[in-house]
């Protein structure tokens, strides 16, 4: 018997506010590696989405705006995105200039690709993108039935 | 916030992780705090959206020296619909946590408040996550 149908693409999301202080690292990698993993992105580009929570974690409570970092992420089968803030004025391009490593470059705009600043009336973001190829057949979501 | 999935419930149990990861909770009180926010998220997955699949779960932890409480949202019939299997599910909550409220919000949004006690104080202050 052959029934295929065509799955639908694969999305997930949250929308996170942490704040600064020590659960912010492991409350937002605990999160976005979860979401990662379940999207079937590859071994490498989920380092390197951590390594961008790293930086993130590092350098984005100094341009926060309510002593939380906001982030919200997204994934789908071939992408992850971060979109970071609301952040104070010239945040976001603050924290890409924060990741500039002498004799390295900087290590956001090389990990993602993409890292965009994005202005908005409450704040800027700091939109960062990851793409990978799609590791698995779009499955439904998992079921949950009492 | 997240969409209020299956899948979502297992994000939620990790992320409440990073209280171990801190030392904000003691292994126990860690144990009994997912174990009950995953019956509420459950029950926010099965009962509070029946007519759509776009239902957002919303999930505040808030600890500070002598308490942890997480906070399970929903913006639609939430627990308050469900049937026995739901009460089970808010009666294995209650023997979990030291309180819990249970109603709406300002918002008229469902929500179930879980309030567990810590044994000892810890230094890392106060801190809030939401997912």
């Amino acid at each position: 018997m052959s029934s295929e149908r065509a799955a639908a693409p694969y999305t997930n999301s949250a929308g996170l506010r942490v704040a600064v202080g020590p659960l912010a690292g492991p409350t937002i990698c605990r999160v976005v590696s979860m979401l990662a993993g379940r999207a079937g992105c590859p071994l490498d580009r989920l380092d390197d989405a951590l390594l961008i929570c790293d930086a993130i974690i590092d350098h984005a409570p100094a341009h926060v705006r309510d002593g939380r970092i906001a982030l919200e992420v997204t994934v789908s089968d071939t992408s992850l995105e971060l979109r970071l803030g609301p952040l104070t004025s010239s945040g976001a391009e603050a924290i890409l200039a924060a990741a500039i490593i002498p004799g390295i470059g900087n290590v956001l705009t090389q990990v993602s690709d993409r890292a965009v600043v994005l202005p908005a009336h409450d704040g800027e973001r700091l939109l960062l993108g990851l793409d990978f190829a799609p590791a698995r057949p779009s499955g439904g979501p998992v079921g949950l039935a009492r | 916030m997240l969409p209020a999935r299956a899948e979502n419930i297992a994000v939620v149990r990790h992320a409440l992780g990073a209280l171990g990861d801190v030392g904000a909770l003691d292994d126990q009180t860690l144990a009994d705090a997912r174990l009950a926010v995953t019956e509420a998220c459950a029950n926010v997955v099965v009962h509070a959206y029946p007519e759509t699949t776009d239902g957002s779960l919303e999930v505040r932890a808030d600890v500070d020296e002598d308490r942890l409480q997480v906070t399970v949202r929903d913006h639609g019939e939430g627990i308050l619909s469900g049937g026995q299997d739901a009460w089970l599910g808010l009666a294995l909550i209650g023997a979990l946590a030291d309180s819990v409220q249970l109603g709406r919000d300002e918002d008229q949004c469902t929500e179930v408040r879980m309030t567990f006690r810590l044994p000892r104080a810890h230094p890392e202050g106060s801190a809030g996550s939401a997912a």
